[in-house]
């Protein structure tokens, strides 16, 4: 019975097959505080945000840059685009390139490169490891950073976790199969991870196999990177919202494959960190202005939302930017000095409000 | 074109998938399931129960089914109005012993007699109407205890004169007649019954009181509210109930002449069954004399049947019980059931290939490329008008809109600040022109064609066209009148964006992608209405050429604008000017130096337009997919686009943030300036244009010779 049922929801579209995204409420419900922090730097597709022994510093392009001092002088440029950044305990900085290339920025390992590794060249996300090693988050087996979308539509979880060595550049994978793993923590021997295409938090411990386990499920958009704040408090930058047309299109294998198949990658039916920009992209029928007001519920495919999670990874607040606001697509975020910084790569800003997280 | 494309394209143009949901749509379907069952009950009997239709068996179930249908008709007049009429059974009983009283003992003249019975049937009725009607007991209840007081009745009256009625003999041939006598071949009772049924059809379908009574059934309240007199209409249908039933019972009297203390027992019970059998609703409202007959006859037939079949006596009123939970069953069901499946299946896109959208990228070489001549416009009434779908100006230069609230607003010249309504015609207001006396012409969705003449009194022009032959759904009223224009001789050419949605769900027309859509001539030297063209891909804009030999149309859903030519060689057939826009078209208007202008209420998105070539795709999308989140056509951006006679495009105006114009669905030249309206914006914009004729207006192009 079960795999005729299974069938019949497919065909009728209910049970497991129905279209359903979990609804911002409770921790997630709506405000607008991302739109009401104040904007530092603009510049563009600020992605990734780290702390240094030179303060706070931002990817921007093929550019590392302090939030402080603005464009003016970049702390370091690099020949391909900036996919990670992490701070590292010694006050260095470790860059993830494009190409899979791995580049320290000051500290004890300034100006040393680890040649990139076929099996892990799609860099997401670093983080430092207690023992000094380096935590990479490789989001797919096929893809680049910059085609997420296409890996995200091609519905893949090839995506994986890796151990460096930064003295010799041996590279050991802690786990696979991952649905593009996006953000790390390191947590004593444990690192979580999160699977921006299941929409989930993995924990994934030494002797687990690199199975994982998951400590945060069904979140209303795709989560990107984690930092840790003050108070064991995480937080975690959610980059673009699930929506039930993305959800449907995905169940739709004939017009996906198609749409991938015939059509530019920035009209497609996905998400994306800015929507808008062209006449060209998928509107949907909530998003019709009326009277000239762009309602804020209504449907986009792109958003702005930060989420702090507390010890236990449970979400206790969220700020949001919504359909009208200007801060969407954050793909970092970092509480700093009592404040939070975070950077909207949709629209170019690098923002920072009071950070109520340290005050419980 | 692969094979898979080639036969999608096929498969929707040939399988017409929308047929079922209008099929469903429609009131008759309520008689399908009760005419069905008569049909296989009829055929079952016929097959198993030789002899059946022979004349003899015929004219006897014929008339009792002439006695019980009477019945079953006056229970559907109560049902209708809401209540039940319980008492029915004993009723008939008395109406019974009272004819044969009258004229067996009494000695009566048979009419006297007749009408006597009658009056006693309609007595009971007032009785039971004035008690529930006026005193508004629990009919239920009421009708139950008339049940068993008359019941009492007529069993002490039958003590007394049972034994003188059935002693004694009647010699009238009138009284005989009555019960035997046939007219051209048709049982009385038969005839009296279908003159009845035809008298009571007219009564509930086309006079007053009958309306009246289906509106009580259907909320009292209401009714109350709408100043109807609920009490008495109540009470009325319970006479009318009780007359029935005492006219039954003297046909009865006059076949049998036999009255005995089982007559009419049970009988509320199978009339009960009858009148939901044949799709009356029990709570009011829903029901007809056509409902009420298949069911009388389903059930007689039944009954007669099984007796006929050799069952025991009991289980007749078993089959009548067992039928009687179906009716019951499919009453409560039935309606709900075809109400989902209807909102489940209404909905049937259909395959659309657009050709290839020209490029309106920045750089492109195309005269579609995006500019921003529409961000910088005089703003004319910001936030004071709700969705000015079409703006037009007079000969005096004060500018019209049309606006959600259902009025023609004003705006007065020179400077159009001050604003007034300049008249309130009710509906969604949407194209308008001015005809050669000055007055106003509307497009009123949801109303049809209307005209405001200078007295700003508001007439109707048109509401109803001629039907079309195999439409299922009802196209002779207009649904979506979406934009006009005037010929010389004064006939009215205007659109009808689909025949299948209302204004308000216009978006699911998009997504069927069908065409729905015709353009409708209305002459108002005739005053007749017919349709020219059908299955226009939402059928919007509409203008009479120049030259006033053709019209041209814009077509939304097709990305095109078509002429269709009114003399000369090609006179009546279509041809395309425009075949692929980049956007979607909606009002066409005359542009100074013999050009036009369209606006383009939105822009064309890859994704959009390949989800148009999989129905499946969109169907589905429309059951499992809430509204608000559909897949649309991006209308946050507004265009307007200059072409010439032959359709060659010269320049395009683009809002390219769509902070001012989205949605662009009008613009009028006047006096070398474009005003532009939006069905969802709340503001006008005004721009200079640089080469037009700074004295042209639309007022002169028309009417300039004839005024």
């Amino acid at each position: 019975m079960i795999p005729f049922r299974k069938a019949m929801d497919r065909w009728l579209g209910r049970g497991e097959a129905s279209i359903t995204t979990p609804p911002m409420d409770g921790a997630f419900r709506p405000n607008d505080r991302l739109d009401a922090a104040g904007a530092i730097l603009e510049t563009p597709a600020p992605d990734g945000l780290a702390i240094t022994s030179q303060g706070l510093i931002v990817s921007s392009g093929r550019s590392l840059l302090r939030v402080d001092k603005g464009t003016s002088t970049p702390v370091a440029s690099f020949d391909a685009e900036i996919t990670a950044l992490t701070g590292l305990p010694d006050g260095g900085a470790a860059v993830g390139l494009n190409d899979g290339r791995i580049i320290f920025v000051g500290g004890q390992y300034d100006g040393r490169t680890i040649a990139a590794n076929a099996r892990a060249s799609c860099i997401t996300a670093l983080a430092p490891a207690m023992d000094g090693a380096l935590i990479l988050a490789n989001g797919s087996a096929t893809n680049g950073p910059a085609e997420w979308r296409r890996d995200l539509m091609e519905k893949n979880a090839s995506g994986s976790v890796w151990r460096l060595e930064p003295s010799s550049g041996l590279a050991t994978q802690l786990a696979g199969k991952l649905a593009y793993p996006n953000g790390l923590i390191e947590e004593g021997a444990a690192i979580v991870v999160s699977q921006s295409w299941r929409a989930a938090l993995t924990r994934i411990a030494p002797g687990d196999g690199g199975r994982g386990v998951a400590v945060l499920e069904n979140l209303p958009a795709y989560p990107g990177r984690l930092s840790r704040g003050a108070d064991n408090v995480t937080w975690l930058a959610l980059f673009a919202p699930r929506s039930q047309l993305v959800e449907f299109v995905l169940s739709e294998d004939r017009y996906r494959r198609r749409m991938i198949s015939e059509i530019e990658a920035d009209h497609w039916v996905a998400p994306c960190l800015r929507a808008g920009r062209s006449p060209l992209e998928p509107t949907q029928q909530g998003g019709v202005r009326q009277l000239g007001v762009l309602k804020p519920w209504s449907p986009n495919r792109s958003y702005g939302l930060v989420a702090r999670l507390d010890g236990a990874y449970r979400p206790t607040m969220s700020l949001h930017s919504r359909a009208n606001g200007r801060r969407h697509g954050v793909t970092s975020c970092l509480s700093f000095g009592g404040r939070l910084y975070f950077c909207a790569k949709g629209d170019g800003i690098v923002a920072s409000c009071a950070d109520e997280g340290s005050t419980p | 074109m692969t094979l898979g494309e080639w036969a999608a394209r096929l498969r929707y143009r040939y399988v017409p998938d929308h047929i079922v949901g209008e099929v469903l749509g429609r009131r008759w379907m309520d008689n399908v399931i009760p005419v069905t069952l008569l049909l296989a009950l009829s055929i079952y009997l016929i097959a198993t129960i030789p002899n059946f239709v022979a004349y003899g068996n015929l004219s006897d179930i014929s008339r009792q089914i002439g006695e019980f249908g009477l019945i079953v008709i006056g229970m559907t007049i109560v049902m209708l109005a809401g209540g039940i009429d319980l008492s029915v059974g004993s009723n008939f009983a008395l109406a019974n012993l009272t004819a044969l009283a009258l004229i067996n003992v009494a000695k009566w003249p048979v009419e006297a007699a007749i009408v006597a019975t009658v009056g006693v049937g309609a007595l009971v009725g007032l009785i039971n109407g004035f008690l529930i009607g006026f005193l508004r007991l629990r009919a239920f209840l009421t009708t139950l205890v008339m049940l068993t007081l008359l019941r009492a009745i007529v069993e002490l009256l039958l003590q007394r004169y049972s034994v003188q009625i059935a002693s004694s003999d009647v010699e009238s041939d009138a009284w005989d007649f009555i019960g035997a006598g046939s007219i051209l071949g048709v049982p009385l009772s038969t005839m009296v019954l279908i003159v009845t049924a035809i008298i009571a059809q007219i009564v509930l379908t086309r006079l007053r009181i009958g309306w009246r009574i289906t509106a009580v059934g259907g909320s009292r309240r209401a009714a109350y509210n709408a100043g109807i007199p609920v009490r008495s209409t109540i009470c009325l249908s319970y006479v009318v109930s009780g007359l029935l039933t005492g006219l039954a019972g003297t046909l009865y009297a006059a076949r049998l002449s036999g009255a005995g203390p089982d007559t009419g027992l049970g009988l509320e019970l199978t009339v009960v069954t009858a009148a939901l059998l044949g799709g009356n609703s029990v709570g009011g409202g829903r029901g007809s004399i056509g409902k009420a007959l298949v069911g009388a006859i389903i059930v007689s037939l039944l009954t007669n049947g099984l007796v006929r079949l050799g069952l025991q006596n009991g289980s007749s009123s078993m089959a009548v019980g067992l039928v009687l939970l179906l009716a019951i069953a499919i009453d409560v069901r039935w309606v709900r059931w075809r109400h989902n499946l209807h909102a489940k299946v209404y909905v049937s896109p259909a395959y659309l290939a657009l050709p290839k959208a020209p490029s309106f990228a920045a750089d492109a070489a195309s005269p579609y490329a995006m500019n921003d001549r529409l961000g910088n416009v005089k703003i004319i009434g910001l936030g004071e008008i709700d969705g000015p779908e079409d703006v037009i100006l007079d000969a005096d230069d004060n500018l019209y809109c049309s606006v959600r609230q259902g009025e023609i607003v004003r705006f007065l010249a020179p400077d159009h600040v001050r604003r007034e309504v300049y008249a309130h015609v009710g509906g969604r207001p949407l194209g308008m022109a001015f005809d050669k006396d000055g007055g106003l012409v509307v497009c009123i969705a949801g109303m049809g064609l209307y005209r405001v003449d200078k007295q700003r009194n508001v007439q109707k022009m048109t509401a109803e066209t001629n039907r079309s032959a195999f439409s299922i759904i009802d196209d002779s009223r207009m649904r979506l009148a979406d934009d006009l224009d005037i010929g010389p001789d004064g006939k009215v050419y205007f659109s009808e964006a689909t025949i299948r949605y209302g204004f308000e769900e216009w978006v699911v027309d998009a997504l069927e992608g069908r065409g729905n859509g015709r353009i409708i001539r209305y002459d108002p030297a005739s005053g007749g209405t017919r349709t020219i063209l059908r299955n226009l891909l939402f059928a919007n804009g509409i203008c009479v050429a120049h030259d006033n030999k053709s019209v041209l149309f814009a077509e939304t859903w097709g990305c095109r604008v078509s002429r269709y030519w009114l003399e000369g060689p090609k006179a009546g057939t279509t041809e395309i000017v425009i075949a692929d826009l980049p956007g979607y078209p909606d009002n066409i208007n005359r542009g100074s130096r013999g050009t036009y202008w369209v606006a383009l209420a939105g822009a064309r998105t890859p994704s959009y337009d390949l989800a148009m070539t999989m129905p499946a795709f969109r169907r589905r999308m429309a059951r499992r997919v809430a509204g608000d989140e559909w897949l649309f056509p991006n209308v946050n951006i507004g265009c307007v686009v200059h072409f010439d006679a032959n359709g060659a495009v010269l320049e395009s105006l683009w809002d390219l943030k769509g902070e001012n114009h989205p949605a662009i669905t009008s613009m009028r030249e006047h006096r070398g300036y474009l005003y532009l309206g939006g069905v969802t914006n709340n503001r006008i914009g005004r721009l200079k244009l640089a080469d037009a004729d700074p004295q042209w207006t639309g007022e002169s192009s028309y009417w300039g010779g004839s005024r």
